[in-house]
């Protein structure tokens, strides 16, 4: 039974036996909502998504998934993360992401085509099945991903530093795409990212890393410029004549400031 | 001249059958370990079964059984210490380590079991000229079929080979499947090592799919190429060895490699043949 809610964590640690990475984690993930997960490199995001996902146990604390279910996550890479060495087509990649959901050892080739254009269509990229994956844009590519992720069927979409690499345009279109596809196929969505700009308007939920510890857990709209300079010490780029000194009345989608701007600790502004 | 050429050809078409099947086979699943990223296992299979080889010819055992026992037990081995780190060391260490062992206990067991050198010198030349129809009877009656599973699930195998954490998240079983590929790549090296030698089955594991990669559009193409090249360069490198009377193993390996170097030329000159239509090879990026 999922509960309304694809996982719940409790006081988890996680990280490797005798190398906790972050502590302390307590979160819920509703189904149909969006968490942001974002930190420095090297906080602990992957880690944490690694454990999220079921791929390592946590150290310690409680992480329930009744929402998890065999083959039901999306996951987009890091753009880079794939060997482009290999002439793949847009659809084979498409492809890969039926895998699990139909038989291993045969199936009929037009079934798999058609399931991998539908994906495709869903991205806007219907008429480029047949072009050669490392010949597209880095946007396009993602795109691609995000297809790939889409053909199994997922009720979690995981994207890992989706707008690594790409201009704004790019990042603008992509995040776009991922709030229209969270509305209309109801999908639940973790956007691992360093940069808090790309969080702010497209989550619901979010989940600060700093320093092996979280730094802020709870409703987006709820984080403050007075939290972040808390957390990380330094004067942040945000126009405060709009926001006040730091009241509770939230950054998400209205300074302009913060959405050009703003990278969590150690990252480059985009 | 061409009534010699018949009559050799007839003398020794089982060993062109073998070299020809046993470059297909090489050739297709090297393809696997350049997509794994795993060349270096290539390279150790052989030399690990040679040592199974040596020591079964010390043991009057069937060579063949060996080598077979050996590479499974290093595959067994690299399977439950785990590939990604074993014991504190990367797979690349383990693989190396077992590569030189090998090679260094097969001299000495050589050495000190009196066994002929004879058995040394097949693993580095391969008797592709001695081969009998037993041998292509082993390698068409295993090989092949073993080939056909790998290639019905290629799909997933194609994906755990460039995606592993993808195919995790799907929920695909990543570690059986990797083993079960490596256990295949087992079993077509200990069914073509007496034929081409160890150096040769590295040789037809690595540079077809070198070769295929240059001038290959679509996964589909770098396969069917790999097999292709990997039989034209077995079976070129039997006829140059019979011509000139030559080992046959290290002629196959410098036929596939002068294959590989003619793709990778014409490959740089041209857009990738097997384009599939519309798929715009030449296109710049949108």
């Amino acid at each position: 039974m999922s509960d309304g809610r694809w996982a719940v964590a409790h006081e988890v640690t996680v990280g490797y036996p005798g190398n906790p990475v972050v502590e302390g984690v307590t979160f819920e993930l509703p189904l149909g909502s969006a968490l942001g997960l974002v930190g420095p490199n090297g906080s602990g995001k992957t880690t944490l998504l690694r454990t999220l996902l079921g791929l390592q146990p946590p150290l310690a604390g409680r992480l329930d998934r009744p929402g998890a279910r065999p083959g039901g996550v999306g996951y987009v890479p890091q753009q880079g993360a794939l060997d482009e060495l290999f002439p793949f087509t847009v659809r084979d990649m498409v492809e890969m992401g039926l895998a699990a959901r139909h038989s291993a050892w045969w199936g009929p080739s037009a079934v798999w085509s058609r399931e991998a254009q539908e994906a495709l269509a869903a991205v806007g990229l219907a008429d480029q099945g047949s072009r050669l994956f490392r010949e597209l844009s880095g946007g396009m590519k993602q795109r691609v991903l995000v297809a790939r992720a889409l053909a199994g069927r997922p009720d979690l979409l995981v994207l890992d530093e989706p707008t690594r690499g790409l201009d704004l345009a790019q990042s603008a279109t992509l995040l776009r795409l991922l709030d229209r596809l969270r509305r209309d196929r109801g999908l639940t969505m973790v956007l691992v990212s360093h940069v808090l700009r790309d969080v702010m308007e497209h989550t619901d939920q979010l989940l600060l890393l700093h320093e092996g510890r979280v730094a802020f857990a709870g409703p987006t709209r709820r984080l403050t410029v007075h939290d972040l300079q808390r957390i990380y010490g330094v004067e942040i780029s945000v126009s405060t004549a709009d926001l006040g000194t730091g009241e509770p009345q939230g950054i998400g989608g209205n300074d302009p400031g913060l959405r050009r701007g703003a990278v969590v600790g150690g990252g480059e502004p985009a | 001249m061409n009534g010699t050429w018949v009559e050799l050809l007839a003398f020794f078409h089982d060993a062109l059958l073998v070299a020809m099947v046993a470059g297909f086979l090489l050739g297709a699943l090297g393809v696997f370990l350049h997509l794994r990223r795993s060349l270096f296992l290539g390279a150790a299979l052989p030399q690990v079964a040679g040592l199974g080889f040596i020591l079964a010819m010390a043991a009057h055992l069937p060579p063949w059984l060996g080598a077979l026992g050996v590479v499974f037990g290093f595959v067994g081995l690299l399977a439950w210490q785990g590939a990604e780190e074993a014991g504190g060391c990367t797979a690349e260490a383990v693989i190396g380590l077992s590569f030189v062992t090998a090679m260094a206990v097969s001299v000495l067991v050589t050495a000190l079991t009196g066994t002929e050198t004879h058995g040394l010198e097949l693993l580095l030349k391969g008797s592709v000229l001695t081969s009998t129809c037993q041998d292509l009877h082993r390698l068409v009656g295993i090989g092949l079929p073993w080939l056909l599973v790998l290639f019905l699930l290629r799909r997933r195998l194609v994906l755990i080979s460039l995606d592993p954490e993808m195919a995790r998240t799907l929920g695909i079983p990543v570690r059986p499947y990797e083993v079960g590929l490596f256990f295949g790549a087992s079993v077509a090296i200990v069914l073509t090592l007496q034929a081409a030698g160890a150096m040769a089955c590295f040789g037809l594991l690595l540079l077809p799919g070198l070769g295929a990669l240059a001038v290959a559009g679509t996964i589909r193409g770098v396969f069917a190429w790999a097999a292709a090249l990997g039989t034209i360069g077995a079976v070129g490198g039997v006829g140059i060895a019979l011509a000139w009377d030559l080992p046959a193993g290290p002629t196959m390996v410098v036929t596939s490699l002068g294959l590989t170097l003619i793709c990778r030329w014409a490959g740089r000159r041209q857009p990738p043949l097997f384009l599939r239509p519309g798929n715009g090879g030449s296109r710049p990026a949108a």
